[in-house]
């Protein structure tokens, strides 16, 4: 006897819907409100995989097992170039992205209705088949970090606002003198009045005068807005 | 100096999810809008989310971001909406008038009704060596990646496992970078359980309860010094990248300059402007929609554009009241399923970046 299920995993309240549309046969539910997570009959699925390529989260998995058979089918979704070809060997990973064992690629689907997701059906043995749950893509550079000794303690000065080239320092020396009022302090620093007119910086000086004043970056105030939001030239403004 | 003026009943600032839906309701009224965007294509941010969204099937679930904000592009293509691009609406004075530049020209636009959909910046986070080249937004590494098809960096470091952080990393990933590591300061991961998943699946760990402590380098970045902040080891991680995705603030400049007032609501990215549930702003004849009034999704955007467009035919009188209440409500419903929990997340999201910042 074939059996064709297929194991979701989805077990988050997200606003997520499309596995319930697609499926041909109401075998997946997600019902209302959209943030339940759905629920699966497997009486009522055909195995058509349609799910599988569909979900955006890449968690539905196709499983074909046969009574008897030491090898099952996990059909995965994919979003990986090169494909994998047809007979390949390939290793298979579990959920944690550890390799588990090799599988065999059966099949490789990547028409148009799949919209990208490649459908990659792998043979593996029993032992592993439900924990699959991806194959290694390539190898990776997994050098490990090394530890450093003796980094907390040292305050390194830099840059707050780079356009104008003020220096962190600089800020909290006029901050100190009682320029805490943003508009003054960013008069006398130049920081959010260069090129980008502050989208960088002006949140950064917010934060920091939170900071020092123990005001919440509500309470400071919003920055000013003035024309132009980018810079023009004035050959431009003046013909 | 004064500059040619052309005047229009309504114009749509910005043509992401939230302009484009905007302008493609009020056309459905009879209103002929007009959509500014700086950018040269259409789309807003959808144009390089090449992932799968979510959602439901009204917004386009299952489909990629940028399939999903093509299709908007021709729908108002169809509809005739006119999208003037490379025009860059450079000001927005109190008088109702908008300057406007494109490449050949200055000019100003009087209109009726103006709807502004900017959209939002990416925050810094600033520590030693951020401004060393190799360290950008997360945004920008995408937009660098799959718009303009450059690789960003070899191997990379993402600070933030909020969903942009997430989605981000594996993109990097399909487009042929490693990940080093991701770094968040909570103790859990910010984004979705599927999109951490995906990531899990190739192996890739997420730093809980880690800070970058300074990016190392000389002409660029060489590592990132990480800190676990319950143990207090230092780590260097080699890298030749590093991605800050730790929130984005709307853009609020042009609502500003034109006297709109503005909230602060840290949940919803910072300084959003004030709006009542209609997207009306303090300024009468103003609307907001999308990401300026509140950083959430492109599906809220999507809704939030239809609300206002709806707004502003009924204020310039296109619409009868009673009408257009029974598509309010409609809206206001899909929009209340789709922040019952989208609104936890982001707003855990811009928190963690707020403790993050500065404190060196
Ligand atoms: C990495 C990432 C992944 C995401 N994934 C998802 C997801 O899976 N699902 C989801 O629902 N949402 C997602 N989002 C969020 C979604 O993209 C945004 O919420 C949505 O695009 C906001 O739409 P918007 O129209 O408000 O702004 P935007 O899309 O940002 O559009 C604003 C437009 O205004 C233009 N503009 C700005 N200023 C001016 C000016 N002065 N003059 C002229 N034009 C101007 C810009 O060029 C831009 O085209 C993601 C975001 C990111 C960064
Ligand atoms: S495999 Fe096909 S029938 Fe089964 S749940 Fe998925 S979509 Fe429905
Ligand atoms: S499509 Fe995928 S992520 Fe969305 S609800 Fe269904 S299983 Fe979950």
């Amino acid at each position: 006897m074939k059996r064709k299920y297929i194991l979701i995993d989805c077990f988050q309240d997200i606003p997520c819907n499309p596995c319930e549309e697609i499926c041909p046969h109401k075998a997946i539910e997600v019902g209302s409100p959209i943030t339940r997570t759905p629920r699966y009959y497997e009486e009522r699925c055909d195995g058509c995989a349609k799910c599988v390529a569909v979900c955006p989260g890449l968690c539905i998995y196709l499983v074909e097992e046969e009574e008897g058979s030491d090898k099952m089918t996990i059909t995965l979704p994919y979003e990986f170039l090169p494909l994998p070809r047809k007979g390949e060997l390939a290793s298979v990973l579990d959920y944690n992205g550890r390799e588990v064992g090799q599988g065999i690629v059966k099949r490789v689907k990547n028409t148009k209705s799949e919209n990208g997701t490649a459908l990659i059906s792998v043979e593996v043995s029993r032992a592993i088949g439900l924990a699959a749950r991806n194959i290694l893509i390539r190898k990776t550079d997994d050098s490990e970090p090394e530890l450093v000794e003796g980094e907390r303690e040292s305050f390194t000065d830099f840059q707050i606002c780079r356009c104008e080239e003020v220096l962190l320092s600089e800020l909290r020396t006029l901050a100190k003198m009682g320029i805490v009022f943003a508009p003054n302090l960013r008069r006398f620093s130049r920081v959010g009045l260069g090129l980008c007119q502050g989208k960088a910086c002006s949140e950064l000086m917010f934060s920091e005068l939170s900071n020092i004043t123990g005001m919440t970056v509500g309470e400071l105030g919003h920055p000013k807005a003035r024309p132009p939001v980018r810079p023009i030239k004035l050959r431009e403004l003046f013909g | 100096m004064s500059y040619t003026c052309e005047e229009r009943d309504l114009v749509v600032i910005g043509a992401g999810p939230a302009g484009l839906c905007a302008a493609l309701e009020a056309v459905s009224h009879k209103c002929d809008p007009l959509v500014l965007d700086e950018n040269h294509r259409g789309g807003g941010q959808l144009l390089k989310q090449v992932h799968k969204f979510f959602g439901s099937h009204h917004h386009g679930a299952g489909k990629r971001g940028f399939q999903i904000g093509e299709e908007l592009v021709e729908k108002c293509e169809e509809k005739q909406v006119e999208i003037r691009l490379n025009s860059l609406a450079a000001a927005f004075f109190q008088d109702g008038s908008i300057l406007v530049r494109d490449p050949k020209k200055i000019y100003l636009l009087k209109s009726k009704a103006t709807i502004i959909a900017t959209g939002a910046v990416e925050k810094p986070l600033a520590f030693p060596g951020w401004t060393l080249p190799g360290v950008m937004g997360a945004g920008g590494a995408q937009t660098l990646m799959n718009v303009h098809r450059v690789l960003p960096g070899r191997r990379i470091a993402m600070v933030g496992s909020g969903n942009v952080g997430l989605i981000v990393a594996y993109q990097l990933v399909q487009a042929g970078a490693s990940i080093a590591c991701i770094i968040e300061v909570d103790d859990k991961v910010k984004g979705y359980q599927v999109h951490r998943d995906k990531l899990r699946k190739l192996g890739i760990k997420i730093l809980l309860r880690h800070r970058v402590v300074r990016a190392e380098g000389d002409d660029c970045v060489r590592a990132v010094l990480v800190e676990d902040m319950q143990t207090g080891r230092v780590f260097r991680y080699k890298v030749d990248g590093i991605c800050l995705a730790v929130g984005m603030s709307p853009l609020v400049e042009l609502p500003l300059m034109r006297g709109c007032e503005l909230e602060y609501n840290l949940r919803l990215g910072g300084w959003v402007v004030r709006h009542d549930e209609n997207m009306r702003t303090s300024c009468p004849n103003v609307y907001v929609a999308g990401d300026v009034s509140g950083v959430e999704e492109a599906s809220i955007a999507m809704e939030e554009g239809r609300l206002a467009g709806i707004s502003a035919c009924v204020d310039l009188g296109l619409i009868a009241k009673g009408k257009a209440q029974n598509k309010r409500k409609e809206i206001l419903e899909r929009l209340r399923e789709l922040r019952a929990i989208s609104g936890k997340e982001v707003g855990e999201d811009q928190r963690s970046s707020e403790e993050r910042n500065l404190t060196v």
